[in-house]
């Protein structure tokens, strides 16, 4: 039900990110989204990736350090207040959003990716708000 | 033992303190260095797969976390740069965990 998020700690260095994308297309794994958070020594790469328990355990091997950590994929359709619509819906739950980014954005459907503080209420706020997740298996086979 | 600030450090302190934090200790660097007639610590810290977040304020409280075990595990300030795991270099034998680029000539 919730999608599974490779997440990689890259130091600020030249060929870090060349480095982890070479590990990644030698496996065979493709990126289907990602986000780059940077802070003044390192990065946090979030990635939604087609195999992402191969991925740690490439990354692993490779002296990375790397994990998985369940968020939430919901479908958004292209229009106005689709997302204050969500982000009403988490805050009447009184959690947060941690971070968020976009996992596709096409004309007719978009989804995005959003971590929030507690999964469980999260994904309440998502049902309560009349949206849906996005389905892994197809993220994951694209 | 190193003298900074003129306060005796040994390496023994540091990995206490680590342990303190996370139950084990990661591969660390001491780097000392002299600014402006000043003394330096910068300790550097692996992060291993056992302390990493997704998330950059839980990296950033871990820095904190670090700091302050640090400060008062060795009555000064350093400052706490986290490196990707197996990237401070090994030293075949006795391990060495500092790199001193004062210099003392002058």
């Amino acid at each position: 039900m919730f999608m599974e998020q490779l997440t990689v700690f890259i130091e600020n260095r030249e060929g870090r990110l060349e480095k982890v994308t070479e590990i990644l297309a030698q496996n065979n794994i493709n990126i289907v989204c990602l986000s780059l958070a940077d802070t003044s020594e390192y990065g946090m790469l979030r990635m939604i990736v087609s195999n992402p328990e191969k991925a740690k355990q490439s990354l692993k091997e490779a002296g990375f350090s790397a994990r998985l950590t369940d968020v939430l994929a919901v479908k958004l359709k292209q229009d106005f207040g689709t997302l204050n619509k969500l982000a009403k819906s988490v805050s009447d739950k009184n959690i947060n959003i941690e971070y968020m980014y976009t996992l596709n954005c096409s004309k007719d459907d978009g989804a995005i990716i959003i971590k929030c503080s507690d999964i469980t209420l999260g994904y309440e706020a998502v049902t309560e708000a009349g949206l849906s997740l996005v389905d892994p298996q197809t993220i994951y086979s694209i | 033992m190193l003298i900074i600030r003129f306060v005796n450090l040994f390496p023994s302190h540091v990995e206490n303190a680590l342990l303190e934090i996370n139950g084990t200790t990661p591969h660390y660097l001491m780097v000392v260095d002299r600014v402006n007639n000043l003394d330096t610590l910068e300790v550097q810290v692996e992060v291993e797969e056992s302390f990493f977040s997704d998330e950059v304020k839980e990296m950033e409280k871990l820095t904190k976390k670090i700091a302050a075990a640090l400060q008062s595990a060795l009555l000064i300030s350093a400052k706490v740069k986290l490196v990707e795991p197996k990237s401070l270099e090994r030293f075949e034998g006795k391990s060495t965990h500092v790199i001193d680029n004062r210099k003392f000539d002058d």
